[in-house]
């Protein structure tokens, strides 16, 4: 339904160049990246505020190229919700439609409707400046939504509240674009957020789209080591493998991989698990022993840092069974197929 | 488009009639040959510096630290404190003048350049500290602390760190204190009496009847040394920009 | 030590201006209440208020005075924002040099009142510029014919000289604004197909209301307490206040000192006044909406 077509744009820090996407009709498709990758540059090209690019992009079909946003139908929220204060809520949001020409009766019923939706029943004659900033920004996609858009642009909507907020906007978002089918385009540098929302997710890295892929396969194949650490796998290892083991340094992973290969794989922590010395060693795992550097403890679960090696390993498990001390000397049991390959 | 064109033309020219009239009417070789060689003129000139000079002097020394405290410090009673420096602003200056003229004569400052410039002082001063205030506002207290904690001087921390950076600020508020002390004509009148003629007051009598003559000399000259000033202050202050963007040393 | 020291350095200021304006002022007050008297008994009376209010030279001058400022000060608004439009309109179409065109509109500001009261005497009196242009044209006969525009019972020539001098203020207050404006709501604009023109009456002039209201309050209370352009470009009657206190002060007898403070201190209060509106408008609007500001 979007199509973006060798899409090449210079910018001061970073440049994009032959950029290729494609986004499903009804699809919640999300550029995830960390901050200067470019995906609000892309973001603002395919709005129009950015007009200048190589390439061709199409909504619909039809080339965005010197077109309003009327003819594109494209609509779009901000990380600031970018309120006129002169304006009330209802007036706020029938905003659009008033550009449009369409009567006052009409767009404020409409407005009222979309107000709904958003959980905004009642907050018509309200002001800006009365409202927290979880209600404005749900007065801003109220705004955006009531233009009903052939697609609807997020840049990063938000990012600028607190965590407790964001989920809840999170949830209401995804309802709304399941029931209505919007397709949306969605900017954000939050993975968690990436990956609750999204039918599917590219990960992009100075100007470049590194991949694109539904949230589970990128977790399960991620193609390179940037995609790898950044979904926030940190257990990656490069060597040789020589009779099933791949050496990276002096630590040795068990690996499917025939003789010679020459391999880069990565381990997800949340895979693997910490056993004691003297524990017996159970028939369809492996193990690496290493030492305890680091531990902490995060949102239910624990982390354990340990050295391998030379080389730091992590592992992550909601509960263990003793007591786990830096210093510590342990084993680290994981299964091959667990096992991601980025590279062979 | 051309079209459009022409409303801004026209709009400039409306703004600039008036100087137009002024080079017209001052194009007269003789009148500024009379101004030039008068005695009075002369006089009028180095009274009206000598003021601008002082009152300058005065109000770095009075503002500059009323500034930096201003700009980064809390304490009780900081709002009024803003209030009353606040207040030459909105009060119509020459009602104080008018009040203070018979004190003035009581303690021997009437008629004398350190009553014109006590005045002249006391309405500018909100200019000066205003802008210094922002100047200071930039500064943070950081870096003056950094400084002290590697044995800088109360003195050497002042002229490396703080002065360097408050410095365009300081000229701005500078050439604002310079312009409004210039431009001082009732005030000066009231407490000078007539005996201290600065530039306005020597002018009075010509421009007030609209004389074409010396009054169109008088206000050709004193409008170019105003742009002349502004001209070297923007001049100055992005010097110092540049300077300091591209990392040299000050001085 | 440190606490003592911000009140040393803070010291000097209030008490330099405490000293050298603020007694003047307080001098002013209580002189108008027949305290403090120059010569003769000191005693508090309210008769020099009664005198001033009672008196009909008074009441004109205040009329004068008032129709003046505030017409030069509403007609200074509406040319400004015509002139921020035509400047917001060049930034999106870039007609004229940006920068060329907004020096030449501040230009007034470089000139002292006193000083532009003189341009538009010349400017425009009988025997002015204009007119003699007009002559040299063949337009009008001669001189005589020119309109009197100057030192006239209107005040025409006051409002001219006001509003060249006060028209590039509210502008020079307002750009900044507006270049924020623009900046921060271009984007949206953009989505929701927001014409220039409409941009700049239903976005940015709401936007930039506060600032413009308050540069009118501020110029408001200049032009009603100000001296040398009325004095230069008026008539004998009406006076304005301003004028009407010099010139008691400086005919009048040690006698008249005190009704010459009560028309200070109306003329004070009436400023202070509208520098308490100024501070309202601001904490209002401006502290409120800080968001579409910033």
């Amino acid at each position: 339904m979007v199509v973006l077509e060798d899409v090449t744009k210079r910018y001061e820090e970073f440049s994009i160049e032959n950029l290729n996407l494609t986004v499903g009709k009804g699809e919640f498709f999300t550029l995830l990246g960390g901050s200067g990758c470019g995906k609000s540059t892309l973001l603002k090209t395919i709005s129009g505020i950015e007009s200048e690019y190589r390439g061709r992009i199409e909504i619909d079909g039809m080339d965005i190229r010197g077109k309003s946003t009327f003819e594109t139908g494209l609509s779009m929220v901000f990380q600031d919700s970018l309120l006129l204060p002169n304006l009330n809520v209802e007036d706020n949001v029938a905003f659009g439609l008033k550009m449009k020409g369409v009567a006052k009766k009409e767009r404020l019923a409409k407005a009222k409707e979309t107000l709904e939706e958003l959980g905004l029943s009642g907050f018509e004659k309200r002001h800006p400046s009365d409202l927290s900033g979880g209600q404005k920004q749900r007065v801003a996609i109220a705004r955006a939504l009531v233009m009903e858009p052939k697609l609807l642009l997020m840049d990063e909507p938000f990012s600028a509240l607190d965590e407790e907020l964001r989920g809840k906007l999170q949830k209401l978002l995804k309802e709304i674009q399941r029931k209505y089918k919007s397709t949306v385009l969605f900017v954000t540098h939050d993975r968690d957020e990436a990956f609750y929302l999204s039918d599917k997710i590219a990960i992009m890295d100075n100007g470049d789209i590194v991949q694109t892929d539904k949230p589970q396969r990128l977790y399960e194949n991620p193609r390179n080591e940037f995609v790898a650490r950044f979904l926030g796998i940190n257990n990656i290892f490069a060597g040789r493998v020589s009779e099933g083991v791949l050496r990276d340094d002096k630590l040795e992973v068990e690996v499917e991989g025939s003789q010679g290969d020459d391999l880069v794989i990565a381990m997800k922590a949340e895979d693997m698990r910490v056993v004691e010395t003297t524990a017996p060693e159970s028939e369809s795992s492996y193990y690496m022993r290493g030492r305890v550097v680091d531990i902490s403890f995060k949102s239910g679960f624990y982390h354990f840092y340990l050295d391998v090696e030379g080389k730091r390993v992590e592992v992550v498990q909601n509960r263990v069974d003793f007591k786990v001390e830096t210093g510590l000397e342990l084993k680290i049991s994981y299964k091959k197929k667990n096992i991601i390959y980025i590279k062979r | 488009m051309k079209k459009i064109k022409i409303l801004y033309i026209v709009v400039m020219i409306l703004f600039l009639l008036p100087f137009g009239a002024l080079i017209l009417e001052s194009l007269r070789p003789c009148t500024w040959y009379y101004v030039y060689t008068d005695i009075k003129t002369y006089k009028a000139i180095a009274t009206t510096v000598i003021v601008a000079v002082a009152t300058l002097i005065l109000n770095i020394a009075i503002g500059t630290p009323a500034a930096s405290v201003l700009a980064r410090r809390e304490f009780p009673g900081k709002k009024i404190v803003e209030l009353i420096i606040l207040l030459p602003l909105i009060i119509p200056s020459f009602v104080t003048s008018m009040g203070i003229h018979f004190t003035f004569i009581k303690l021997g400052l009437a008629e004398t350049f350190l009553g014109v410039t006590l005045i002249h002082t006391v309405l500018t001063l909100p200019y000066y500290i205003r802008s210094t205030v922002v100047g200071y506002g930039t500064l943070g207290e950081g870096y003056e602390m950094m400084g002290k904690i590697m044995g800088a001087s109360g003195l050497k921390r002042f002229f490396y760190i703080t002065l360097p950076h408050i410095m365009p600020s300081v000229i701005a508020g500078s050439s604002l204190v310079i312009i409004v002390s210039f431009a001082q004509y009732l005030n000066t009148l009231i407490i000078g009496g007539g005996r201290i003629i600065t530039v306005p007051i020597l002018m009075f009598p010509y421009i007030s009847s609209g004389d074409m003559g010396a009054g169109a000399v008088y206000s050709f000259s004193y409008i170019t040394i105003n742009f002349l000033l502004i001209f070297l202050l923007e001049k100055s202050v992005k010097g110092i920009y540049n300077k300091k963007m591209s990392g040299e040393k000050l001085w | 030590m440190e606490k003592i020291k911000r009140y040393i350095y803070i010291a000097p200021a209030v008490i330099f201006i405490g000293v050298f304006f603020l007694y003047g002022f307080f001098q002013g007050f209580l002189q108008s209440f027949g305290l403090y008297r120059i010569v003769g008994e000191s005693s508090f009376t309210l008769d020099y208020y009664m005198e001033t209010i009672k008196s009909k030279s008074f009441w004109d001058s205040l009329l004068f005075t008032s129709r003046m400022a505030v017409v030069s000060s509403t007609v200074s608004l509406l040319i400004s924002v015509g002139i921020i439009y035509i400047i917001y309109m060049n930034m999106e179409r870039k007609f004229v040099k940006e920068e060329r065109f907004q020096k030449i509109v501040e230009s007034p500001l470089l000139v002292p009142y006193l000083i532009a009261s003189y341009l538009i005497l010349i400017l425009f009196m009988q025997s002015g510029t204009i007119s003699k242009l007009m002559v040299a044209l063949g337009i009008i006969e001669d001189y005589s014919k020119f309109p009197i525009l100057t030192n006239d019972r209107r005040g025409i020539g006051i409002m001219i000289a006001y509003i060249w001098k006060t028209t590039p203020f509210i502008v020079m207050m307002a750009i900044p604004v507006l270049k924020r404006v623009k900046s921060k709501w271009d984007s949206l604009a953009h989505i929701f197909n927001v014409g220039k023109t409409r941009f700049f009456f239903e976005v940015a002039l709401p936007l930039m209301g506060p600032s413009l209201l308050m540069s009118f309050f501020i110029i408001l209370a200049y032009i009603f307490t100000a001296f040398e352009v009325p004095y230069m470009l008026g008539v004998t009657y009406p006076k304005a206040l301003a004028v009407g206190a010099y010139e008691i002060y400086s005919r009048g007898s040690l006698d008249d000192r005190p009704s010459l403070m009560v028309i200070n201190m109306i003329i004070s209060f009436i400023s202070l006044g509208s520098g308490v509106l100024v501070y309202i408008i601001n904490k209002v609007f401006v502290g409120k909406n800080k968001g579409a500001w910033e």
